[in-house]
């Protein structure tokens, strides 16, 4: 009763609509800059003569993964940090919590309905966005094999090949442990959420932190801080497009990720379990 | 639910945070460690770059007296076979840097670059110079036991990625045309830097030609180094060795962090090698 009761009222908030056209948005800008690009690029500028690029580089897989690879860092945070933002704080400023609560449903059900039901979201969310991106680059640059070259995208350090289905494959694998990743960010968004009273704050909190943490975590300078960042392995999935991923590094990064989302979803149930609602 | 139960499940999720944690970070370490060469294995040949001049001052400067000496005292520990240096004075303080090592084992070739001098000093076999310049010293390295070894000691310009596409170009296309069919090690100083997760533009818009330079010489040579860590100040891998594929077998490399004095900011980055069964 009560995840259909949050199902709804998250399907009239309207949040699933603005990021699903935002994202779209998002990758119909990526398509415009992936044209301008290999026109401007490949049209045989000397400084562009020591390369492996080919004809083949440019194609719908590699869209899809650089359009991902993006949207992940940079768009879907956004919408992932708002939904954990609205959820416990957004039902405080308005006064449904209390509601909820005088309802013979314990504090736990409700706090663990609540994160699932975002959870579930942002899953979808990126699922959807990955299943687009692969859409739009089929239709629009048709696929191929996946050739990845070290470049600015920092996908790999020496020129990958991954065959058409193999490609396929890791897109598929890549999805949930992108999910997997985005809910450290979701559980960090759920912390601020049962801590302050409205929901801007919250969300404004943990979308500021995640870009901080992101941008120092970018920075050579701050090297040292790096590993205790969980900015640092949210695109862990990366690894997945090698011809070989290190399957352990690939696992030491989820349960690092798994362990900082836990951390924060342990501290939000400590906060929540032991607020008072007025 | 009962508070005993909340109790319960908040722990739960702190032991459940925990047991991720430690297990994603187990074993793994968190800070930059050196990697000690240690003694060089039997059969090996044991390759060292080492860029020896100094940071301070409008565009660096060469090798200092006060330095020489640790430097001879850490080449002699390194007990390497074949030196690529870079940024020495000039050609008698390469001279002096020969006798200090024992001038009856060490053969010498040096060139002239941007007003300061690469070397290429060799022992247990012959070194036959080839050319001169601009950015790098050639030569032959005739070994017994060993397929003969065209050597390249390099040093690419430091502020102009324009340049370092051209002279480095130029001299990968030189050394992958070997009309001798030799086996081939260039090494040196390129002044590229494009670590895998460290660099991100922030500072700089070279990335993109200096990705092109490492793709072309990458996709001719081995580059025997990949994945070692930083070589120079700040946290930049600027110096490599690239071997001809299929001829050794990299027993050990990487830099060896702790050997820099006065002003140095680079590190010397070891290989070595043993013939490939192949």
């Amino acid at each position: 009763m009560i995840g259909r009761l949050e199902i709804v009222r998250l399907w009239r908030s309207r949040r699933p609509l603005i990021a699903a056209c935002s994202l779209l948005f998002f990758l119909v800008l990526m398509l415009v800059g992936f044209y301008t690009y290999a026109r401007a690029e490949t049209g045989g500028r000397a400084e562009f003569r020591y390369t492996y690029e080919n004809r083949s580089y440019f194609n719908g897989l590699t869209f899809a993964l650089y359009a991902f690879y993006f949207g992940f860092l940079l768009i879907l945070p956004i919408f992932i940090a708002t939904e954990g933002g609205a959820q416990i704080a957004g039902d405080t400023s308005r006064g449904t919590l209390l509601l909820s609560l005088t309802r013979p449903v314990s504090r736990t059900r409700l706090f663990f309905s609540k994160f699932l039901l975002s959870g579930a979201f942002s899953t979808l969310l990126a699922g959807g966005f990955l299943a687009v991106s692969l859409g739009v680059g089929l239709l629009a640059v048709g696929w191929g094999d996946l050739d990845l070259y070290p470049g600015v995208l920092q996908m790999t350090d020496r020129h990958q090949h991954l065959e058409q289905q193999q490609a396929l494959a890791r897109f598929l694998l890549a999805w949930p442990a992108a999910s997997l990743a985005l809910l450290a960010p979701l559980s960090l968004a759920y912390l601020f959420s049962s801590w302050v009273k409205n929901p801007v704050n919250a969300v404004g909190l943990a979308f500021s932190l995640y870009l901080i943490l992101y941008v120092i975590a970018e920075i050579h300078f701050f090297k040292d801080l790096r590993p205790w960042l969980f900015t640092t392995y949210m695109p862990y999935w990366r690894e997945l497009f090698q011809e070989r991923p290190d399957w352990s590094q690939v696992s030491n990064q989820a349960l690092r990720l798994s362990g900082f989302t836990l951390l924060f979803l342990a501290l939000a149930f400590r906060r929540f379990r032991r607020r008072e609602e007025r | 639910m009962r508070p005993a139960a909340e109790l319960g499940v908040e722990l739960a999720l702190f032991c459940a945070a925990a047991v991720c944690l430690v297990a994603g970070f187990g074993g793994t370490r968190l800070l930059d460690a050196s990697s000690d060469p240690g003694a060089k294995p039997k059969g090996a040949l044991r390759v060292v770059t080492w860029n020896v001049g100094g940071a301070s001052g409008r565009g660096g400067h060469a090798l200092v007296r006060e330095a020489f000496d640790d430097v001879v005292e850490t080449l002699r520990l390194l007990d390497a076979d074949l030196l690529l240096l870079q940024e020495l004075e000039s050609s008698s303080q390469a001279e002096a840097l020969r006798r200090a090592l024992g001038s009856a084992e060490w053969m010498l070739v040096d060139a002239p670059v941007r007003g300061r001098t690469v070397a290429l000093l060799a022992r247990g076999g012959t070194l036959i110079a080839i050319d001169r310049g601009p950015i790098a010293c050639r030569a032959v390295y005739r070994r017994r036991g060993w397929p003969p070894l065209t050597v390249a000691s390099a040093h690419a310009h430091a502020y102009s990625a324009e340049r370092r596409n051209r002279e480095l170009g130029l001299l990968a296309r030189t050394l992958s045309e070997d009309p001798d069919h030799h086996a081939i090690l260039l090494g040196g100083d390129f002044n590229l830097d494009l670590d895998l997760d460290k660099r991100r533009d922030l500072f700089s818009d070279d990335a993109h030609r200096d990705v092109e330079t490492y793709n072309f010489i990458s996709q001719r040579f081995q580059d025997a180094t990949l994945g070692t860590g930083s070589t120079a100040e700040p946290d930049r891998r600027l110096d490599y060795l690239f071997i001809s594929s299929g001829w050794f077998r990299v027993e050990a490399a990487g830099p060896w962090r702790g050997r820099r004095v006065s002003d140095m900011d680079h590190d010397p980055v070891f290989l070595d090698l043993v013939r490939s069964r192949e």
